[in-house]
């Protein structure tokens, strides 16, 4: 046997060698493991009990993705310092990504921009500018405040229209602040609106009473976010004669609370986007932050739909705002 | 376009010349590559067909398999529908039938089978035909301005009165309920008789069916690694699906609208440029129909490492049969090589060369010819070289037997001329020498002779001679008496003797001297032949021995020296023969080197090879 072909046998057998641990060992292909991600998501309420929806979405997600979901609420509502330090805490607990609802958008981003964060984080609402901030999921406020405004106008200018909401600062009410005014500035002579802060059921009755006595005066009534819709719906619920008086009352969320309310007629619309879907994506784009296939930093803005009682029954949007576990 | 075509010019120009090469290779490595280019193809053609034969029955397996596990999964939802149904009529024909609408056991009674089937069931309720909720269970109330009638269940129940009617999944609206929930349900109505009083009324009853306990029934179905199972209703309209939300909001896609038209039984289809393996199995009484998806990459050898593996096992084969194709074709070509060879040391004369004989019969047979051809060879050309020296023998003695007519008439001259001059004892003297010189010139035939014979010879040629030119040279002839008895060859001394005569002493001035000598010489036995004639040059001395274009003189006795050298190297061999040593004007000198062999011993040698039939001759 001449050199060259022992050289040629010899090369051959190291390519039997490699391909045999390539294919018959774990050497060098590992076979893929199911890694379970662990992560975390902080809201801003203290109950999670009206985010049944995003999580159904998150646990299909994390059902799909081997995801553990550890689900955590706020001692105090809206508390964004709380929320930093559960984030600090989550990540040092080894979360992989914290998906995160900012209490306070402008406060987080801030305070986010100051610590150090070894694990991604996905906003749900608009992505923010630290660094460890790798998407976003959200909706359009600004446009769901123009569709709350659209619907508005159904009313005569005449009517006063009252904006309620818990704060400017909370979640992201200012630019559907902004949406409303825009919407409800468009014609030559604009419609009356007065923001109205309420903090309390009281604040809010105190409000919608104001509208009665001493001075009935029919209004409009918009809350800027779901709390301050639902403190208002459960007013007017009370009262016939604040039914009577408040000619339209409109809203954003979609909490099955609010959908009973829209279905008795006490809520004119409201504008809902697809919690599940939220929850899903948000899942699917922290883990694909984890796993690498997935470096930009991205924003999703999830489509918002105005739905009425009599749209409430409408196919279309039946899975969406009752999700099927 | 040019490109790909000069590329497939390459490509062709490329077999070619491999084919060519293949075709001009070493017997070895046409064997060798032909053998496993055959053993490639066919492991890759049986690889394939294994390859193909098990996937299919693989395929086929998991059809089966998946085909038994649907029909389970249809005869389950089939048995917990009926189940249903059978509660449906048990509800109607045990409770409410033919008992009035006032009765508390109707409520009851109606309690008590929910209570048995609470986890299939939201709800019961009994409607009037008018939509008013006569019987509810769980105790429950419409909603306010909630009109029963327009729901298209009560309405389609109305329509077709004497069936069991299945919606589609639905949230229940019609009730209140706690906030904060709602229920997906499957509601079941029929229309029913209804006994107030005197009278009977038609109205519906509704089984609200869990949604999430037909869900139960169907999400812990998969089939194989990624296949899993839907629910499509009549029209299409999903019923359930592990991504129904996801489909819903069009984040994934199913082919739903196009299964539903499809018959019971396993379809193949791509979607999304999947191929995927569709079992269809409709659900009895609904006509709904139970899907399976089982995509092809799930079912087939589609990893990475059974990939791999697989080309493990071909290249592993593929390396075993190219060791057994290197050791075949060794076994074979080894002896021809050696064959060759062999046959190359023929080429180069060595037919003494050993003929490798080994290998197969054929090559064996081969050998054994080729070791035969060369001794017919051998054989052959001894033949031929015998042949040739018996020709050149028989054209020596054919010379020798000659004596050139002028020697004879001018000798018989002289002799005359003495008679005629009285001279008659010199007459005599010639007469005598002429007569011995041609005894031995005869000599019986003989071309070996007595040394002494040979001198005697040259000794009366040179006596005739010495006398024709008047004594104008003199000669001396001496030799050594151990050699007078050894052989000698016939004529060797009387050309050379000539020669001295005519060319080196016939125009000298003055006397020529010939002096003849005969000497054992270490194992030689050496004559020489001197005169102080004219002599020569080294180019004719060349000439002498090598020129055979040289015509003998008419003088003389017709036989030339380069004949004596050849005769001489004739009959004892190459290593012996004439040297001659010569200068102009200073004489020349011819030694004739000869084998010290006694004529008594090569004679009876002789007579020993002719064997004992030829004894007589000699005698």
């Amino acid at each position: 046997m001449n050199p060259k072909n022992k050289l040629f046998i010899g090369g051959f057998c190291i390519v039997l060698i490699f391909l045999y641990l390539l294919s018959s060992t774990n050497l060098i292909l590992h076979d893929k493991k199911t890694e379970i991600l662990p992560i975390s998501v902080i809201v801003e309420e203290t109950s999670d009990e009206d985010y049944e929806k995003l999580r159904k979405g998150m646990d299909r997600a994390a059902e799909e993705f081997h995801v553990d979901l550890n689900f955590i609420t706020l001692y105090q509502s809206h508390d964004q310092e709380q929320q930093l330090q559960l984030i600090s805490r989550e990540m040092s607990d080894g979360a992989r990504a914290v998906i995160l609802s900012p209490a306070k958008p402008e406060e987080a981003g801030i305070g986010l921009e100051e610590m150090v964060l070894n694990s991604p984080l996905v906003i749900l609402g608009h992505i923010l500018p630290a660094s460890q901030v790798m998407a976003g999921v959200s909706i359009d406020y600004q446009e769901a405040g123009r569709l709350l405004g659209k619907a508005a106008r159904e009313n005569p200018k005449e009517l006063p229209v009252y904006l309620l909401t818990e704060g400017l600062d909370y979640g992201y009410a200012r630019e559907i602040y902004d949406g409303i005014r825009h919407e409800l500035a468009a014609d030559a002579k604009a419609y009356n609106t007065i923001l109205c802060t309420i903090n309390s059921p009281e604040d809010c009755r105190s409000l919608i009473e104001n509208t009665v006595y001493p001075q009935k005066q029919e209004s409009v009534l918009i809350a800027l976010d779901k709390n301050s819709l639902e403190m208002a719906a459960k007013v007017m619920e009370d009262s016939t004669v604040y039914q009577e008086n408040i000619r339209a009352l409109y809203g954003i969320g979609d909490t099955t609370r609010l959908l009973n309310f829209l279905d008795k007629g006490i809520i004119r619309g409201l504008v809902a986007h697809n919690r599940f879907d939220e929850g899903y994506l948000s899942i699917e784009k922290a883990v694909a932050v984890i796993t690498g296939g997935y470096s930009e930093r991205e924003e999703l803005i999830m489509e918002s739909y105005y739905i009425t009682r009599e749209e409430l029954r409408n196919p279309i949007y039946e899975k969406m705002l009752y999700p099927i576990d | 376009m040019n490109s790909v075509k000069s590329s497939k010019k390459r490509a062709c120009h490329w077999i070619k010349r491999q084919t060519a090469r293949l075709g001009e290779g070493s017997i070895r490595y046409s064997i060798f590559i032909y053998f496993t280019i055959t053993a490639l193809v066919a492991i890759i053609i049986i690889g394939f067909s294994l390859y193909t034969r098990f996937s299919d029955q693989l395929t086929d397996e998991v059809q089966k398999e998946n085909q038994i596990l649907m029909n389970q999964v249809s005869r389950s939802v089939d048995s917990y529908l009926r189940g249903m149904m059978k509660l449906s009529d048990a509800i109607y024909y045990s409770v409410v039938k033919n008992t009035d609408i006032s009765e508390p056991s109707i409520g009851s009674q109606m309690k008590l089978l929910y209570d048995s089937n609470v986890d299939s069931l939201e709800n019961i309720a009994l409607f009037s035909r008018e939509g008013e909720l006569l019987k509810a269970v769980p105790a429950a109330r419409l909603k306010t301005d909630l009109d029963v009638t327009q729901e298209e269940w009560f309405q389609e129940t109305l329509k077709k009165t004497e069936n069991l009617h299945f919606s589609l999944p639905h949230v229940q609206y019609i009730f209140d309920n706690a906030e904060g929930q709602y229920h997906w349900v499957i509601s079941v109505s029929r229309a029913v008789e209804i006994t107030q009083g005197a009278y009977v009324s038609q109205g519906v009853l509704l089984l609200d069916i869990r949604y999430s306990s037909l869900e139960q029934l169907l999400n812990s179905v998969a089939l194989g690694n990624a296949g899993y199972i839907y629910l499509i209703g009549d029209d299409g309209k999903l019923i359930y699906h592990p991504k129904n939300q996801l489909i819903d909001s069009g984040r994934v896609q199913e082919n739903h609208r196009e299964t539903v038209n499809w018959r019971d039984g396993i379809h193949e289809e791509i979607f999304q440029g999947e191929k995927r393996f569709v079992t269809v199995k409709t659900v009895g009484y609904t006509g709904w129909k139970l899907v399976g998806i089982t995509p092809a990459k799930g079912i087939s050898f589609s990893g990475v490492k059974t990939r791999l593996f697989i080309v493990f096992v071909i290249l592993l084969i593929l390396f075993l049969l190219v060791l057994i194709n290197y050791y075949i074709s060794s076994r074979i070509t080894n002896p021809i090589h050696e064959l060759e060879n062999s046959v190359g040391e023929l080429e180069d004369g060595n037919l003494e060369a050993e003929i490798s004989i080994k290998g197969s019969y054929e090559i064996q047979h081969l050998g054994r010819s080729i070791t035969s051809m060369a001794q017919q060879i051998q054989v052959l050309m001894k033949d031929i070289v015998a042949e040739h020296e018996s020709k050149r023998k028989s054209e020596f003695d054919t010379l020798q037997s000659q004596i050139n007519p002028h020697f004879l008439y001018n000798t018989l001259d002289i002799i005359v001329w003495m008679i005629e001059n009285e001279q008659k004892s010199e007459a005599v003297k010639v007469v005598t020498a002429l007569a011995r010189f041609f005894r031995i010139s005869l000599s019986r035939g003989k071309s070996i002779i007595r040394v002494s014979d040979e001198l005697e010879h040259v000794r009366n040629y040179l006596m005739i001679q010495h006398m024709r030119f008047k004594n104008k040279f003199t000669y001396q002839i001496q030799a050594d008496d151990d050699v007078l008895e050894m052989a000698s060859l016939k004529l060797m001394l009387q050309p050379l003797v000539e020669n001295a005569i005519y060319h080196g002493m016939e125009f000298m001035d003055g006397d020529g001297e010939i002096l003849i000598r005969a000497s054992k010489k270490g194992d030689e036995l050496l004559f020489s032949i001197e005169d102080n004639g004219l002599g020569m040059c080294p180019e004719q001395v060349e000439r002498l021995l090598t020129d055979t274009s040289h015509v003998p003189s008419s003088r003389g006795s017709g036989i030339g020296v380069r004949n004596v050298n050849e005769r001489i190297r004739l009959y004892f061999g190459e290593d012996y023969g004439l040297e001659i040593d010569s200068e102009p004007d200073e004489g020349t000198r011819i030694y004739i080197h000869l084998p010290v062999v006694f004529y008594d011993e090569l004679t009876a040698e002789e007579m020993k090879k002719r064997g004992g039939g030829k004894k007589g001759d000699e005698s």
